[in-house]
């Protein structure tokens, strides 16, 4: 009955009250503050970043001289700063594609039974939550090449010793070990939300279409569902991985022989063992470049694949 | 839900466990071994091999060092003091901006949206080193205040408060103008107790990152009664040159703890916050 | 897999199936959503599921469906006891209240899956090498030709190569019911398809809903919460209440012959009047002192509920009067119009009648009258009493003949 309501003609719509007045001054009193930090602790350091860049300027050295662009042909002819990237390159090939397959696994896994659910997902957490340079003390006497329980297990089952940390050949492995076990949990938490935002009701209409098997379902449902969380833990776990710091100046200081240097290692050194700010200045200007394409790769170029809406 | 048509067969189940196990085994390592090791005395370390028991527990003798060598819980409360003055100047400066952003229309809005993204884009390693001659230059080096001052402004509070309060109601809002709160009380009264949940979340999220953080503090502190849990590991290491591994984890077990028991207690908070922020970011 | 044909659909014109629910119950933990349900669908036959939001009607659609499985009870279809076969190979359709469309596929590509995972084997549906295997091309192809053909039955031909997101509520809803009729069911299931349309889109969808099960001719069970939808549309209707089946029949005998109060109360809008009243030692029902029916063999000093319909409550003067009531406005509705009255101990009625009838009507005290034949009387526990001379039933009858 109430189908047949006469239509009403649509009210003028009514103009929008002007209170931008009113509003200028209660927002300057809620954003100033943070304005003035913005200021001092974002625009002030990024510009000077850049500018001390230009320049040769070292702490303590009583000149500074403009040198252009060349800090940067300097730092990108540097075989220090080159191996750095290279190092940094390989550490986020190895530790973004092991710890997003393993945490998408384990949270598929995880969320196909229901037994020992919170156990699990605790256990795989834990990581993110540990003190990581204590945890890097850790995993160093584990790998100790002697007495470390790795190495003990490995002759148990009459495998040859590693050296884990000690050698050029091993260490960014070693370490992309560690950066793993450290970033897998945090992956898994973030794909068992992606599982649990995924709608119910696709599966049963998967089901009633005919889909038999859990692969079926996994690539008629769950694979595209995730898609934008995937794309969101890839793009976060290379981000953590591109600033891996902790472990490197915990457990090999960019040895041996620069087999481990990475890139925030490196401009540490430049910029606060070396005190070559305008040198350093110019690697952090690369690297935030690096950063940069990251992102823009994340919210450009792959999103549109993703999203459907 | 028996007879869900999902329900793994018995085999699939043993293979679930299985699997889940081996990889849980795997992520607790570490941890056994930490334990472990902190109760054996040094002749053990080196001979005991694969046993994780020790023979002669040298349960006091490890943790009297970890404990005396440095002041260690000058360490941990330096942790926490950081943490807590870092997470409550984040929310205090974020939550209003963040109102601001999100509810209300000014002239410069999305000139400060745009500067929050830039933030976003813009990690505190980068700026560390103009940051690291000016607080040179202004004394804050080896202060505590010099560990707290730049991260005094999040502006990922900011993104992630603004979208949070975005989705609120408008007549939440309108209804505190009506009651004749000014803009500071609706934040107070109305914007921070419904914006509890991004709060929480985010406050969890502040404090295992900065509890974590080893950059920063490097940079600035070099006095050990200054250092925070991470420098802590360093600077104990550092004065226990030696290989006495049960001390060395028996003070790993003492950083490690706060933040692992304050995880265990409050799981589904930690996981939640941590996955909120995370997706949001 | 219960001797099922490996696929009806490709099979040229499906036998519509006859859908037997045998004692089916379900419980999720404490509470009980489905007690001992029997119900038979005949072949071809459109059967609506109709009951208050939570009844539990999404669940016993479920299990016909074969997404949910009873804890006691047997479900066949065609003769089948499909009790323990899963949804995926009980071939039979079904429009989810969500629509439940994948939103990273086309329409054309959401209406060809079903297909798809039912025409083509494992192998065949391999990403890549799958379409070289021998027969994936002809096999796609016979598809594609079945999805274009199913597009323009639901004039949604335009929209194919949209995605769901790219389309309005009444467009997804359509390429739902494609995605479901596609497959030339069997056995067609729906849940609430029309209950996220507006009003005037609901109306029109009803209608052509009517149409495509006369010509597809599957048998249908159709779930709704609107009871205006379920006698427009079904030629039985089947009223669920926290998990009982209360009656099922046609539309007419479940608004007219209701077998207990609760069809009563759920079925008509507006809504059935019920006053109370006490059963005297002559079998007639006393209410406010006065015998407003008679013929009941129940027991003296019984509580009955006396049940009248709006259009079926005439106001007059006090003269013909059986209760004294008060009129406190009328509401005009167009086509009809509503009159709200309080009893005389201030419970509300409604009547229903043309606004002619009621034009002049003020407020104030007046008189109700009905006619004995028209009363519906339920008993304390709510099941129907009918009085020693069953008028109703007679009615009813007649209206079959
Ligand atoms: N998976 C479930 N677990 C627990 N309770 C459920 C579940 N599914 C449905 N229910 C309960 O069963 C009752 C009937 O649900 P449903 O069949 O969806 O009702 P309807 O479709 O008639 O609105 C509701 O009370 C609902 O809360
Ligand atoms: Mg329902």
């Amino acid at each position: 009955m109430s189908d047949h309501a006469l239509a009403l003609p649509a009210l003028p719509a009514v103009a929008p009250r002007r209170r931008v007045d009113h509003d200028d001054r209660a927002a300057l009193s809620l954003v100033g503050p943070i304005a003035v930090l913005m200021l001092l602790l974002l625009l002030a350091p990024t510009a000077a970043m850049i500018a001390l860049s230009l320049t040769d300027a070292e702490l303590g050295a009583s000149t500074i001289t403009f040198v252009g662009l060349d800090a940067y042909r300097d730092v990108l002819g540097d075989r220090t700063f080159l191996i750095s990237a290279k190092n940094t390159a390989l550490y986020v090939a190895i530790v973004t594609p092991a710890s997003v397959g393993l945490g998408l696994g384990f949270a598929l896994l995880i969320e196909a039974g229901t037994e020992l659910r919170g156990f699990f997902r605790s256990a795989y957490f834990l990581p993110v939550v540990s003190l990581i340079t204590a945890m890097a003390t850790v995993w160093q006497y584990l790998m100790h090449p002697a007495i470390g329980p790795i190495n003990l297990l490995l002759h148990v089952v009459g495998l040859p010793s590693i050296n884990w940390l000690g050698s050029s050949d091993n260490v960014l492995g070693s370490l992309a070990l560690i950066g793993i076990w450290q970033q897998t949990g945090f992956d898994m938490v973030l794909f068992l939300a992606g599982l649990g935002a995924i709608d119910r009701t696709l599966y049963d209409a998967a089901e009633i279409d005919g889909a038999r098997s859990a692969v079926d379902r996994f690539r008629l449902v769950t694979w595209p569902m995730l898609g934008p969380t995937l794309l969101f833990v890839v793009t976060i776990t290379m981000i953590n991985a591109v600033k891996v710091f902790e472990t490197v100046m915990t457990l090999t200081q960019g040895g041996p022989a620069k087999a481990s240097e990475v890139l925030l290692w490196t401009i540490y050194q430049e910029g606060f063992v070396f005190l070559h700010l305008g040198t350093a200045s110019a690697m952090a200007v690369i690297f935030v470049a690096v950063l940069l394409v990251l992102i823009v790769f994340q919210t450009r170029v792959m999103d549109r694949r993703v999203h459907y809406g | 839900m028996s007879a869900s048509p999902h329900t793994l067969t018995p085999v699939g189940r043993s293979l679930r466990l299985l699997v889940l196990g081996i990889g849980a085994a795997v992520m607790l390592f570490p941890y056994v071994w930490m334990i472990a090791t902190s109760f054996k005395p040094q002749a053990e370390v080196f001979s005991s091999g694969l046993s994780l028991i020790p023979e002669h527990s040298s349960i006091l003798a490890n943790y009297g060092k970890a404990l005396g060598r440095i002041p260690m819980g000058r360490v941990l409360l330096n942790g926490v003091v950081v943490c807590l003055a870092i997470v409550v100047f984040q929310i205090a400066f974020a939550l209003p901006a963040a109102y601001a952003l999100a509810k209300l229309r000014f002239r410069g809005r999305d000139l400060m949206f745009g500067l929050v993204i830039l933030g976003l884009l813009i990690p505190i390693h980068a700026v560390s080193i103009p940051m690291f001659a000016a607080f040179r230059a202004l004394g804050l080096i080896n202060t505590l205040a010099g560990l707290v001052v730049p991260f005094t402004l999040s502006v990922f509070a900011v993104f992630l408060f603004r979208q949070f309060i975005k989705a609120m109601p408008d007549d939440l809002i309108h209804a505190g103008r009506m009651d004749g709160l000014s803009e500071g009380a609706i934040v107070r009264r109305i914007v921070l107790p419904n914006a509890w949940p991004a709060a929480t979340a985010f406050a969890i999220f502040s404090v295992v990152t900065h509890w974590n953080d080893l950059y920063w503090p490097s940079i600035v502190i070099s006095k050990t009664e200054l250092a925070t849990p991470p420098l802590g590991v360093l600077f104990f290491r550092a004065a226990e040159a030696g290989d006495d591994y049960g001390a060395l984890m028996a003070a790993t077990v003492i950083v490690t703890a706060p933040l692992v028991v304050f995880f265990l207690f409050a799981q589904k908070a930690f996981i939640e916050g941590i996955t909120m922020t995370g997706l949001k970011g | 897999m219960s001797g099922l044909p490996e696929s009806f659909a490709a099979i040229e014109g499906v036998e519509p199936a006859r859908l037997e629910l045998d004692g089916v119950s379900k419980s999720y933990g404490e509470t009980t959503v489905l007690d001992r349900v029997s119900l038979t669908v005949a072949r071809g036959e459109f059967v609506a599921l109709v009951g208050p939001s939570g009844c539990g009607k999404s669940t016993l659609l479920k299990m016909v469906a074969g997404l949910e499985f009873p804890d006691a009870g047997h479900v066949r279809i065609a003769g089948t006891d499909v009790t323990d076969v899963r949804a995926a190979d009980r071939d039979v359709a079904m429009v989810l209240q969500s629509y439940a469309l994948y939103p990273h596929l086309t329409a054309r590509q959401n209406l060809a899956l079903p297909l798809v995972m039912r025409r083509l084997t494992g192998r065949q549906r391999l990403p890549f090498v799958g379409r070289f295997l021998p027969g994936t091309r002809a096999q796609l192809a016979a598809i594609g030709a079945d999805v274009e053909k199913a597009g323009r039955a639901l004039k949604i031909d335009h929209l194919l190569d949209r995605k769901p997101a790219a389309m309005s509520g009444g467009q997804r809803q359509r390429v739902a019911l494609g995605r479901a009729m596609v497959r030339d069911p069997r056995l067609f299931l729906m849940d609430e398809p029309l209950s996220n349309l507006d009003a005037s889109l609901r109306v029109h969808t009803r209608a052509e809903i009517v149409d495509l099960h006369k010509a597809l001719g599957a048998t249908t069970v159709y779930v709704t919460h609107d009871q205006e939808e379920a006698l427009g549309m079904a030629d039985r209707v089947a009223i669920l209440h926290r998990g009982r089946l209360l009656q099922v029949a046609s539309p007419e005998i479940v608004y007219r012959d209701p077998s207990r109060i609760e069809v009563a109360s759920f079925i008509g809008s507006p809504s059935i009047g019920l006053i109370e009243a006490v059963i005297d030692d002559r079998g007639r029902a006393i209410v406010f002192d006065r015998p407003i029916a008679e013929g009941f063999a129940a027991q003296a000093g019984a509580t009955v509920r006396v049940g009248i319909r709006p259009e079926h409550l005439r106001i007059g003067g006090h003269d013909d009067a059986i209760l004294p009531a008060r009129l406190d406005r009328t509401e005009f509705l167009g086509a009809d119009a509503l009159a709200h009255l309080r009893l005389p101990d201030g419970a509300p009625i409604v009547a229903k009648a043309t606004p002619e009838i009621y034009r002049g009507f003020v407020p104030g005290p007046v008189g109700l009258a009905w006619n004995a034949a028209d009363l519906l009387v339920f008993d304390a526990a709510g099941d129907r009493l009918r009085p020693r001379f069953d008028a109703a039933t007679v009615t009813a009858e007649r209206a079959h003949v």
